[in-house]
This record gives structure tokens, sequence and C-alpha cells, in this order.
């Protein structure tokens, strides 16, 4: 059996250039703290932490000194088409995400590096 | 060849005021981030002893331009979008008016050759009119640089326009 082939990025692509047109970012960015907020939950009640939330949502987490740093952006390619918009609103999902999780939210702030994710987070002692 | 980038933005309020103290602020770290960035060449200064100056025009307090040369596309891409500058654009609106039309510009120039103020506004205003060509893109539009330039022996062979 096989599945039609599924295109999540175009379209994303063409949202976030309308986003973008609009000026609407900090709606956009709202948005994306209350869907991480909603995921972060859901990861806490099924007795995630941080780290097992960020790798079940595809970050690739790894420590590095006194931070959790991110290998792999999960929104890659449109963060290659509006990357203000996108890094943004990845750093809000992020935060959100924190905060369903019962943990700070400005653990998580932007520290774009080539090749990785734009966010990096605090570590506590638990992480 | 290099690559050239005008980038223009217009500040909720002059450069000196308090509403826009901490994008100052930046300005000192984050042009010493661009200077020591691989792959940077060039950028236009404001002022040596100033290090809260901004580039801008004589008529207008509230435009502020960025104007930069870079060895390849990936490493202006880099500075901008993948070092701390990011957190510098991801807090904009504090700062900049939303722009409609475009507000940044790239081109390629011959290495070597300090590109002046006027071919940028030159630039701008043919992204603007035309949109997107060899001569004046975007990162989304992006033209790669004309890697096999036609030999001066042969372009003179080319026939002048007929004059009849």
């Amino acid at each position: 059996m096989s599945v039609p082939p599924r295109d999540y990025s175009v379209l994303g692509v063409v949202l976030a250039g309308v986003v973008e047109a609009l000026g609407a970012g900090e709606q956009a960015e709202k948005a994306a703290r209350k869907a991480g907020e909603r995921l972060g939950r859901a990861h806490r009640e099924r007795g995630q932490d941080v780290a097992g939330a960020l790798r079940e949502r595809g970050y690739e987490p790894y420590a590095r000194g006194d931070r959790l740093r991110m290998r792999n952006c999960p929104f890659h390619v449109l963060s290659l088409e509006e990357p203000v918009l996108v890094c943004s609103m990845n750093l809000a999902l992020c935060q959100g995400l924190l905060e369903g999780l019962g943990e700070d939210p400005a653990r998580a702030a932007l520290e774009a590096r080539p090749g990785e994710c734009c966010v990096s987070l605090s570590k506590t002692n638990v992480d | 060849m290099h690559l050239a980038q005008l980038n223009a933005a217009r500040l909720l309020a002059p450069i000196d005021d308090p509403r826009v103290a901490e994008f100052a602020d930046g300005l000192e770290p984050i042009n010493a981030l661009a200077d020591s960035a691989p792959g940077f060449v060039w950028r236009m200064r404001a002022d040596h002893d100033d290090p809260r100056a901004i580039v801008k025009v004589e008529t207008d307090d509230y435009l502020a331009f960025t104007y930069s040369v870079w060895r390849s596309r990936d490493e202006l891409w880099n500075f901008i979008y993948r070092s701390a500058h990011l957190e510098y654009l991801r807090r904009r609106r504090e700062w900049f008016e939303h722009l409609a039309e475009p507000y940044s510009v790239m081109w390629w120039i011959p290495e070597g050759v300090v590109p002046t103020m006027e071919d940028g506004f030159a630039r701008l205003e043919r992204l603007r009119t035309h949109g997107p060509g060899p001569e004046a893109f975007t990162f989304k539009d992006f033209y790669a640089a004309e890697t096999t330039a036609m030999p001066r022996h042969i372009s003179s062979w080319v026939p002048s326009p007929q004059t009849t």
C-alpha cells in the first residue's frame, strides 16, 4: 500500500510570505507560543522532560557547556525562505513548549549558528 | 566577483532617541561581528568616532542603511541569519517601521571595487521598479555571478545596432 505524497512545505512557504507581507509577525509569534504551550502540556502528560520533548519533535538536542543546543531545525525548508519569521516563531514555539512543560520559558533564546537550530536553552540540573 | 548588499530601514525615532536606544547599543558589537565574520570584505562606516552612528542620508534622520560587500552568498547569509545579528532582526518591530516595498538589494561587483551610495540607490530603485534580475536581486530571487565572462576578443564581434 502506498500513501499519496504530502507537501506541507510549499503551502507553509506561501503562508509565511503572506504573514511577512502583512507585517503580521507579532500575531504569528503569539500563535506559535500558544501552539508550543499545547504541545508542552501534551508532552508533560506523557511524563516527558524538556530534552525528551525536544528529541521527539526532531530538534536533536545536545549539551554544550551550560547550554542545551539543537542540531536540527524541524522547519529547515521554511527557514530558508523566511528566516526571520520562521526563527522568531520557532523561538516562541520553544518558549511555549517550556511553559507547557512547567519550565521557565526564558530558558530559550536565539543563538543562531550555521547548520543548526537557531534556538538554544539554558541548562538546569535535571536536563 | 563579490556580492554587494544595500539595506534600507525606516527607524521609529532618530538614532539618538531613547526609543531606539537598545538598537543603537547593538551597533558596535554587531558591526564588530560583521567585520570579523567569514567572507566579510567591506562595509560603509558612519563615523569612526561614534560607535552609535548609523549610515544615513542628510535629508532624513529616520532612514538607516547598511551597505556591505561579501565574498559569497552563503557567508552573507550566515552573518545576517545565523549569528547574533538574528536577534536584532527578530526585534526589528521595536525599532523599525514595517516596509511593504523591497528594502534590501544585492548585486555582483568586481573584486576590489568599492560601491557608491548612488549605485546602491539605483539598484534598490531598479529592484522596486522592475523586480529582481541579474543586476538587482534578493535572497529569494537570487542570481548567481556570471562565471564564464565573454572573452574580450569575442565581444568585439558582437555587431553594433543598425543605424539605418
